[in-house]
């Protein structure tokens, strides 16, 4: 019994000092009246409590206003990441031109070039636009090949290039995410070489450091709703393939999921 | 750091490492070169390039190679006629270079400190630069400063037009070119062996040419001596372009003494075939300067006695004697030593001198007269005994021309008189 007695007379005691302080608060706070100010005196009704009279129903609500062109699209861009059906990432092979470095001092030395790549679209892992649309990676391997020399001396080489390259995109048509981007990243190069003189071939293959920059337009148009898109590109890259500067032509047609 | 920043870090130190290799001569290169158990064939080998200061442009004291020049050769070109058509040989230059190209970039991979070439015209490339490098040791070995032999220009595979042949660009050929002073490797397209500037011994025969142009003709573009006997005495022009054909060929047999190889008379049957060897062998006791060859160099016009090719027969045949005289490297690199200082040699009258004092008076001059000179430039009395007997039996030269030749030369078998 003396538990509950204790803790009403707590509980008292605490409203009781919470009563007095707020009446204490409320008494400095209070405004100074103007005495010569007529107005400052409050003429509104008031009930028999002394309590202000309101009315006696409210003012209507006002009509929903209707989102904006531009609210409803930056609303659908923000939550786009929520509900797109694709995992953001794709493959594609390649092919066009690589213009090597050309070792006899002509401009360049065209080789045939193959290729393929991984990409994913990085940027969904970030909160906000615009990186999180336009943000994407490629894993890539290209591949050109050079053969030249009489019938008695010849040689061959194959270039492999192994490339991770961040990509910024600026989007042109959002939905079909047509658009123009910009990439830089780096990787290693293997380069073999094998000479052949007389029937006999010597080889020798090594690595190099490779450092890539371009630019690029591509595309992701949906081939089924919600399903897998067409994913392509048109791309110039520029490779520095350690002390040398080689420049891919390319074209690339994949699948985006 | 945070991530895209160490992203950023990583490509410019990737950048930054990138550099080209730039170690200190001498560089070890690998190098299509024949070495002693090669059977003649050109193999991967490694060699040390002494005097490349850069080995990507393949840029040094001996040499430049330059790549994608265009040279263009017309006669009719208005350029010519600038100031009055008194230009200098950096101007005639300038006039027929239209392109004056860029620097290869050779390509390499590196292997426990030695430069392989990583593609085909790499070794192409080193391995010429390699070649004009022998060339230039040899000439050095036997007496010529290297302040005269220079950097010499090399263009790679240029476009050579020479429009008194055609408007199409000319291949298959390796050739020092004095009116832009500078020799030329041409692309190859039916020659299919050995490409000319791998073959070392084509190269140090175009180098010799260089070496004549410069002591024998003062570094002229269009010597004045060959100007001026073409009209009157074609038949000194005729002598001069054999020498000229005859002395590469022996330098370039004597400087194959220098490399591991060896002593090689048929140094040319890398690249070409067999007949065309033979034809060239200045070891082979039938070459001679026969009736028939003597009245054609006294007879024909430069160009059609170049034209049929006649100037290698002449020049093959004192070549064939110059290789016959000696008797072993050291005398053959001593011949060359003599040659070269015939060339030109101020109060002593070398070659150079001789053609001056002519230069009004072809008739004075000769085959034997310039015999005669390389006799008097011997200091091996044997050696030169010997010498000038291969004049009189190979050449059928007149004794009573040569007063250098001792007496007791006795005409050389083997040469119908």
């Amino acid at each position: 019994v003396r538990a509950p007695l204790s803790a009403g007379l707590l509980a008292g005691a605490l409203l009781c000092a919470s009563s007095a302080l707020g009446q204490s608060r409320w008494e400095d706070d209070a405004p100074i009246p103007y005495s010569d100010d007529p107005e400052a005196e409050d003429t509104r009704p008031r009930d028999r409590t002394g309590a202000r009279k309101l009315p006696g129903r409210s003012d209507a609500t006002a009509d929903l206003r209707e989102e904006s062109d531009w609210e409803q699209e930056e609303r659908a861009q923000r939550l786009s990441g929520i509900d797109d059906p694709h995992l953001g990432v794709g493959a594609e092979v390649t092919s066009g031109a690589l213009l090597l470095s050309s070792s006899q001092g002509e401009l360049v030395a065209p080789a045939f070039a193959l290729g393929a790549r991984v990409n994913w679209e990085v940027g969904r892992l970030l909160p906000s636009p615009p990186w999180n649309e336009s943000l994407f990676v490629d894993l890539a391997w290209t591949f050109g090949r050079q053969s030249e020399g009489t019938e008695r001396i010849f040689g061959r080489s194959h270039y492999h290039y192994f490339t991770v390259a961040p990509a910024y995109q600026f989007s042109v048509d959002q939905k079909r995410q047509y658009g123009f981007y910009l990439q830089a990243g780096g990787g290693l190069a293997y380069q073999f070489a094998g000479i052949t003189s007389d029937g006999q071939e010597t080889t020798i293959a090594g690595l190099k450091p490779l450092f890539q920059y371009g630019v690029g337009f591509r595309g992701g148009p949906e081939l089924s709703p919600g399903g897998v898109r067409l994913s392509f590109r048109a791309e110039v890259t520029r490779f520095r393939r350690g002390y040398l500067n080689d420049t891919l032509l390319a074209a690339s047609v994949g699948a985006a999921f | 750091m945070s991530s895209p920043a160490r992203l950023w870090a990583a490509a410019v130190l990737a950048t930054g490492v990138a550099c080209a290799p730039s170690p200190e001569a001498p560089v070890q290169v690998m190098a299509l070169v024949r070495s002693g158990g090669s059977a003649g064939s050109y193999q991967p080998t490694q060699v040390s390039l002494r005097t490349v200061g850069d080995p990507v442009s393949l840029t040094g004291s001996v040499a430049q190679l330059i790549g994608g020049a265009r040279i263009d050769v017309d006669p009719a070109d208005p350029l010519l006629r600038l100031n009055g058509g008194n230009l200098n040989e950096e101007q005639i230059a300038r006039v027929f270079v239209k392109d004056s190209g860029r620097d290869p970039r050779t390509s390499y991979v590196e292997k426990d400190g030695v430069l392989w070439p990583a593609d085909f015209h790499s070794w192409n490339l080193v391995t010429t630069y390699y070649n004009f490098e022998q060339a230039f040791e040899h000439f050095q070995a036997v007496g010529v400063p290297a302040a005269v032999l220079g950097v010499v220009k090399v263009y790679y595979f240029p476009e050579f037009i020479l429009r008194e042949l055609g408007p199409r660009p000319l291949n298959d050929n390796a050739l020092y070119f004095s009116p832009v002073q500078a020799f030329m490797i041409l692309p190859f397209d039916q020659l299919q062996a050995t490409p000319l500037s791998i073959n070392q011994g084509i190269v140090a025969h175009e180098y010799s040419h260089l070496v004549w142009n410069r002591l024998v003709f003062g570094n002229q573009a269009f010597p004045t001596v060959l100007g001026r006997w073409s009209g009157t005495s074609q038949v000194n022009v005729n002598i001069l372009k054999s020498l000229d054909e005859g002395l590469a060929d022996f330098h370039a047999f004597a400087a194959s003494c220098r490399s591991a190889f060896g002593c090689d008379t048929r140094f040319m049957q890398a690249s070409f075939n067999a007949a065309q060897t033979d034809a060239r062998d200045i070891s082979r006791l039938d070459r001679c300067f026969t009736a028939g060859l003597r009245n054609s160099l006294q007879s024909l016009g430069i160009n059609e006695f170049t034209g049929l090719g006649l100037h290698y027969q002449v020049g093959t045949a004192f070549a064939s004697s110059l290789f016959h005289a000696g008797r072993g490297p050291e005398e053959w690199a001593l011949l060359s030593r003599a040659l070269v200082e015939s060339y030109q040699d101020g109060e002593n009258r070398g070659l150079a001198e001789l053609l001056r004092e002519n230069l009004e008076t072809p008739q004075l001059f000769s085959l034997e007269a310039a015999m005669n000179v390389f006799l008097a430039h011997v200091s091996s009395e044997e050696l030169r005994e010997r010498l000038c007997g291969q004049f009189l039996g190979r050449m059928n030269a007149d004794r009573a021309a040569m007063p250098a030749c001792p007496a007791a030369s006795a005409p050389a078998e083997g040469c119908a008189p």
